[in-house]
């Protein structure tokens, strides 16, 4: 997952196009390591927030989940996966008249 | 003797007391003891002509069982109300009648509700009636009408926010039931006066499945899925706004309602609920801010 993220923050730093990520790690200082070591570089919620877990809020079933919303914020997709999630990507962005076209090259995790 | 005779009346008095509730605590006692003797008679009726049903042979033998089955559970609610006429205890009442909900069904089952509601609407026991209704198995339009009439004519908060929680799960169920049919099931009947016939689409349908059909297409009552949903989301906003502290077993309707309503935001299709929190350093910021974009929200974890 996370070099197919690493990938599509790089390839679509100029277009409106973000990730966000809701975190379920109990170790903090653990997981602030993992984001240096791996160059996480968008932002993630801690998953337990004051008023509850965030997951839990969101029905949250299985880990990963990734929900694709668009440009007005509405829920376009919902437990999609790999491959997918760029075509779903891409037509999102087309709706708003920006033409891309993601492509990822293999690289190491480590 | 002058001194005497107070006491004498005071004894006298206490006497014909204890004797007169010995008495009613006797009837009461014969009554309760009538109502097991019924209800078991029901249940043996009932195990009987299930196998019979069973082993019928054909549509014919199988409707002449249902009839059967129809006067006996009639035979026995006319027992059952006589009974109950004779004690003057509102919660068993209750409790005994509301037995009889769940088991018979047709004019049998109108007749007990009949003497349920207009007599004990206003008791804090019909709890007991609303727990019933949101056992029975499979949608019917009474009992829809049921639930709207408890919420209508009962008192008691508790009760009628019992009532609007189980109507929710009632039309979920309704949902659950039709959304496969869905719209096709709406076009199977149409009305003719006050009688409920097939159309030429049911003609395609198999004949066994066309009563549990027609009785999902009444409880429909012309309802689609959307209107389905815009009902179910009325009234959990009612249950969060109105019956937030009326408790449902342990929990509380209103977080029930407000979590229901939550997930029925997350669907694809609706805006997203915002995110408003910590990130990892503990910075806040929210989901909104990333409006304009489009966003991938990923769940993860490192494990």
């Amino acid at each position: 997952m996370y070099p197919h993220e690493r990938s599509l923050v790089k390839q679509l730093a100029d277009k409106p196009f973000a990730i966000i990520g809701v975190n379920s790690d109990q170790d903090l200082d653990e997981i602030r390591k993992i984001v240096k070591r791996k160059n996480l570089t968008w932002r993630s919620f801690q998953n337990e927030q004051a008023d509850g877990a965030i997951a839990d809020a969101w029905g949250i079933r299985g880990w990963p989940t990734i929900f694709i919303l668009d440009a007005e914020g509405k829920i376009r997709y919902r437990d999609i996966r790999g491959g997918s999630i760029d075509g779903a990507i891409t037509e999102l962005l087309a709706e708003m008249d920006i033409e891309v076209e993601i492509k990822h090259e293999d690289e190491d995790d480590e | 003797m002058k001194y005497l005779k107070p006491k004498l009346l005071f004894v006298f008095g206490l006497a014909l007391c204890l004797c007169a509730s010995a008495v009613a605590q006797d009837e009461t006692v014969n009554v309760s003891e009538q109502i097991s003797t019924i209800k078991q008679s029901l249940r043996d009726k009932i195990g009987e002509m299930t196998d019979e049903y069973k082993s019928a042979d054909d549509a014919e033998a199988r409707a002449s069982v249902v009839k059967k089955r129809r006067t006996m559970e009639s035979g026995h609610v006319q027992q059952l109300v006589d009974a109950i006429e004779k004690r003057d205890d509102e919660r068993r009442n209750i409790r005994d009648l509301v037995w009889f909900i769940n088991r018979v069904k047709g004019e049998a089952r109108t007749k007990v509700y009949g003497q349920l509601v207009p007599k004990y609407v206003k008791s804090k026991y019909m709890s007991e009636l609303v727990r019933a209704l949101g056992k029975v198995s499979s949608p019917s339009p009474e009992n829809e009408l049921w639930l709207k009439e408890l919420i209508e004519k009962s008192p008691i908060k508790k009760v009628q926010g019992n009532a609007v929680w189980t109507y929710v799960e009632y039309l979920e169920k309704l949902q659950e039931e039709t959304i496969a049919y869905q719209p096709l099931l709406l076009d199977l009947f149409e009305k003719d006066g006050t009688e409920i016939k097939p159309t030429d689409l049911a003609k395609d349908v198999d004949e066994a499945d066309l009563p549990k059909l027609q009785v999902l297409w009444a409880s429909l009552n012309g309802r689609d899925e959307g209107a389905l949903n815009n009902e179910i989301e009325k009234l959990l906003i009612t249950c969060r706004d109105k019956y937030a502290d009326v408790k449902k077993g342990r929990n509380a309707i209103g977080k029930l309602a407000s979590s229901k309503l939550n997930l029925s935001n997350l669907k694809v299709g609706k805006i997203a609920p915002d995110i408003v929190g910590k990130d990892l350093d503990g910075v806040e910021f929210k989901l909104s801010d990333y409006r304009g974009k489009v966003v991938m929200i990923d769940f993860w974890g490192d494990w």
